[in-house]
């Protein structure tokens, strides 16, 4: 056990240097432009006393290095700089507020990309070779290749103009929330925990087309680390012994599932970057408001600090959940040790 | 019964090989397809993407097989010079992305030490992080064009061509012939020229396809969130911007098309990397 | 009295470099109650020939031809349902590695109890569970592992287990593939010896495929020599040792290192043939020191030698 606390400390550590290089990657993209970013987001076409109170304002007019200093060291004290366009509000405020939109379409697209991927991935690996599998192939491909804006307007196409049975956009009806405070920004679950069931169901109704727009172009990527899995494990010397056990396949398969299933998930785990992506996508699709639409919203106004601070936020926000899983994969797997 | 046997034998080994060739074969087809196409254009429709027809909004017709936008673009026009501007972006892009990202890795792979590491920390901190926004922040703060759009794109991927021929220097640095070969005195600009990179090469083209296609889904992505090129150069993913608000009305043409030229264009690519893939790395068989 | 009798059997490999043919035309047959040491090097067909009595062999192999009469019954015209009740159960498989050939996940003592409810259906948890611990009480594992997972138990324990495995439901054909070869050597010497002393007390037929001849010399009844796809003798084993017939039998017995006797280690010259391509008329006769003329042209029959059987045009017409 010593050397899985060796591995948690010494990774934990690591982090520090791969988050202090993304902030300074940010920190460079967004500066060392020719000319300022300010001007180059914006334009020449702004007066000249506008962009001049913007950079004072953003502190561009420092130097460069003080510049870096304040960026991180606000950082660490959590403050992400403040917005420049909305009455000064703290970044990171406007950050949490919209958080929780994005991390409940999260959690439902990527709940449906497991169940496809799963099944899909389990049935081609154990099919390996023959004309399933090489569909389910196929399959994973064309999802992986579907590009999420034209599935979301498709389904709200479907499903909202021609068939009128779904809503096409936006987390929930208006009507619904006068009156009412979510607690946790989470909407199916604060219906639930304030006794409003009509909410919830509200919630989940919009929820519908967007999570499986983002869930079945994720399981694209899925099925082909299921069915790899999959795959691996049947080629394992206890699925022969067995079978020459005389058990029947299905007890066999399960076997293989239990023995798949806990490197799928950890790795399902490192792929929430492409999660993000993902979800940036949907929501600029679906009117959802969460930190995709946000940060896109922000770009228009070019709100320069808070554009920097969404940035970091992401930064900080998938290096901490990198360092989770891969902390977790090792939990379980005792083969990973440094 | 001996010459059954035979031709069974011939049959079942066939059998394996086609399924691979199958779907590089249909990928390729499908690139190649689309190139072709775009190259026709001029002789495929008379009309200009960028020039209006004079009707706008029209379902697809004879006169318009894939409808007009709300400014009388002709959508089929659209689609086949699209094509052009996709496929610029995305292979200037990659090839960008190669250019920097396998050299970087075959220095860092092979020679190792305090340059090794420190790049490679920094390229898992640029590969863990998000593809599209970091393109989105790149192309945010350069301004929306076509170069612009490929140096973002570039840049993303660059560590996606670190890693893996790092990854591959690394292995292959260690084979027992390369130490031979250095045992014997042999420069390392050969060892890498004549040992290493040749290894590297087929993994090189897998990754380079699979990569070409999620390249057009982040060039789709950044025009569709309006970072790539300006209006009104025709491409697949600021069609599907323009259209979003027309959807809802019910012009579906307005984004059908781009959307499916996308999901078939990556498909293209993937089949080419997955058919590729299996070529060159046979699978372990399993017992049944 | 013949319990096994595999006839012609021809299994091929079917890969992208070619048709291996592994196991090309053997037949050979085993009584109740001996054990018979099939011995070869690696790639000489053995482990194929073993996982072919038993129909666990990869999906690119192919049986091309030959029966496997077991019992009267020809094992290879059964369906997969009808072979699965008699896998574990009638004849059952010890595999090499034991650490690879249990699942990582589950108790031992769940992997002996699902063995057992899952050919004998009418059984009630609890008996299972009963069985499983006398099982592994048989072959000196306490019952108080019941509840172990493979990786908490010792080599030569896994081992046991896998034993215990295939002889839980008291098969008649135990198939043990190189058993003890991925354990220590006086681990190995308490393994067979377990072996032997199971088969006589269950009377049980024991297939031990092995490239040890020493190994097999020692423990088994009877010896098959196996070479590139084919058997080259079969006989009793205090004969093969003391007296070989063909010339690689010859070669393995002069390779053998032996520790009191102070000998002159010669190893076979050259190397084991390409499957696909197989030397013309004798497989042996590239390395063989007696080769003769004919060697290289035909394939020499399988002869009867008092006894013995011997595929060598030294002995045949």
């Amino acid at each position: 056990m010593a050397s899985l606390r060796t591995y948690i400390v010494v990774r934990t550590l690591m982090t520090i240097p791969i988050i202090l290089i993304l902030l300074t990657l940010v920190f460079v993209i967004l500066r060392i432009m020719p000319g300022d970013p300010i001007t180059s987001m914006i334009g020449m076409k702004a007066p000249p006393e506008y962009i001049e109170m913007l950079k004072e304002k953003a502190g561009l007019n420092k130097p460069l290095i003080i510049q870096y200093f304040d960026y991180l060291f606000g950082i660490f004290r959590g403050d992400f700089g403040r917005s420049l366009i909305w009455g000064e509000r703290p970044v990171l405020q406007e950050i949490l507020d919209h958080l929780p939109a994005t991390i409940e379409l999260t959690i439902f697209g990527f709940a449906v990309s497991i169940i496809i991927g799963l099944i899909t991935g389990t049935i081609a690996g154990v099919k390996s070779g023959t004309k399933t599998d090489t569909s389910l192939r196929i399959y994973s491909i064309l999802a992986y290749a579907t590009f999420i804006p034209w599935l979301g307007m498709m389904f709200q196409l479907i499903f909202g103009v021609y068939l009128k049975i779904l809503p096409v956009g936006g987390r929930i009806n208006p009507s619904l929330t006068i009156n009412w405070r979510p607690l946790t920004g989470l909407y199916v679950l604060d219906g639930l925990l304030t006794e409003r069931i009509d909410i919830t169901i509200d919630a989940l109704k919009h929820l519908i087309l967007p999570s499986i727009t983002l869930g079945i172009v994720l399981s694209g990527a899925y099925t082909r680390l299921v069915r790899a899995n999959i795959i691996e494990v049947l080629g394992q010397d206890f699925v022969r012994a067995a079978k020459a056990r005389g058990l029947s396949e299905t007890k066999i398969l399960r076997h293989v599932l239990k023995n798949a299933f806990i490197p799928i998930l950890t790795m399902m785990g490192l792929q929430f970057a492409i999660l993000l992506t993902g979800a940036v996508l949907t929501e600029t699709t679906f009117s959802w408001p969460g930190m995709g639409t946000f940060l896109l919203e922000r770009i228009k106004y070019v709100d320069y600090t808070t554009i920097q601070g969404t940035i970091v936020f992401f930064a900080l926000f998938v290096s901490i959940v990198n360092l989770v899983v891969d902390i977790l994969y090792a939990l379980i797997d005792p083969r990973i040790r440094y | 019964m001996n010459l059954v046997n035979v031709v069974m034998d011939k049959l079942r080994m066939r059998g394996l090989l086609e399924n691979a060739n199958a779907l590089f074969k249909a990928g390729l087809i499908i690139v190649v397809g689309i190139i072709v196409l775009s190259i026709l254009a001029p002789i495929l429709t008379p009309y200009s993407p960028i020039v209006g027809t004079g009707d706008s909004l029209e379902p697809p017709s004879l006169k318009h097989p894939m409808g007009t936008n709300n400014l009388g673009y002709d959508m089929f026009s659209r689609i086949l010079y699209g094509a052009r501007t996709v496929l610029t972006v995305v292979i200037a892009a990659t090839l960008l992305s190669m250019s920097i990202g396998v050299p970087l890795g075959l220095i860092s792979g092979y020679y190792g030490g305090k340059v090794d590491r420190a790049l490679s920390i920094v390229m898992d901190s640029m590969y863990a992080f998000p593809s599209l926004i970091l393109a989105l922040a790149i192309a945010a703060v350069l301004g929306a064009s076509l170069i612009n759009a490929i140096i973002a794109i570039a840049v993303v991927y660059v560590p996606t061509y670190f890693r893996m021929v790092r990854g591959q220097a690394l292995s292959i640095k260690s084979l027992l012939y390369v130490e031979a070969a250095r045992a014997l005195g042999a420069s390392d600009f050969r060892i890498i020229s004549k040992y290493v990179f040749p290894n590297l090469l087929p993994t090189v083209l897998v990754v380079f396809s699979m990569n070409i296609a999620d390249a057009i889904l982040t060039e789709a992505g950044l025009s569709f969130l309006g970072f790539s090129v300006p209006p009104p150069t025709p491409d697949w993913g600021a069609d599907l911007r323009a259209g979003h608000s027309y959807v809802l009305a019910g012009y579906w043409w307005l984004v059908a098309f781009p959307g499916l030229m996308i999901m078939l264009l990556a498909t293209g690519f993937a089949l080419i990397g997955e058919g590729l893939s299996d070529i060159l790395n046979p699978r372990r068989e399993v017992v049944r | 009295m013949t319990l096994l009798e595999i006839r012609n059997l021809k299994v091929y490999y079917y890969t992208r470099r070619g048709v291996v043919k592994a196991v090309d035309d053997v037949s050979i047959s085993l009584d109740r109650g001996e054990m018979v040491g099939l011995v070869g090097e690696s790639g000489s067909g053995k482990s194929t020939l073993g996982l072919s009595i038993i129909r666990v062999l990869p999906h690119q192999a192919k049986v091309v031809s030959g029966s496997i009469v077991f019992e009267g019954i020809d094992l290879l015209k059964l369906s997969e349902k009808e072979m699965r009740k008699i896998r574990g159960k009638e004849i059952s498989m010890v595999f090499q590695d034991p650490l690879t050939s249990l699942d990582p996940l589950q108790k031992i003592g769940d992997q002996l109890i699902e063995t057992v409810l899952e050919h004998e259906r009418n059984l009630s948890r609890k008996e299972a569970c009963e069985i499983a611990k006398k099982t592994l009480q048989d072959v000196g594992i306490p019952s108080e592992r019941m509840d172990n997972y493979p990786h908490q138990l010792s080599g030569g324990q896994r081992q046991r287990v896998m034993i215990a495995l295939a002889t839980i439901l008291k098969p008649k054909l135990i198939i043990a593939d190189e058993p003890t070869t991925a354990l220590d050597v006086i681990v190995q010497d308490r393994i067979m010896d377990l072996l032997a002393s199971l088969k006589k007390e269950l009377k049980v037929t024991v297939l031990l495929i092995t490239h040890d001849l020493a190994l097999a010399a020692e423990k088994s009844d009877k010896i098959a020599v196996m070479y590139a796809g084919h058997l080259y003798e079969y006989g009793a084993s205090k004969d093969i040792v003391s007296k070989p017939l063909h010339p690689y039998t010859q070669g393995l017995i002069d390779s053998i290192p032996d520790v009191f006797v102070k000998k002159e280690i010669r190893e076979i010259k050259g190397h084991p043939p390409d499957l696909v391509n197989p030397p013309k008329g004798c497989r042996f006769h590239p390395r063989c020191p007696l080769r003769m003329d004919v060697c290289s042209v035909k394939e020499p029959p399988i002869v009867n030698v008092d006894g013995r059987l011997v595929r060598c045009w030294l002995y045949a017409q």
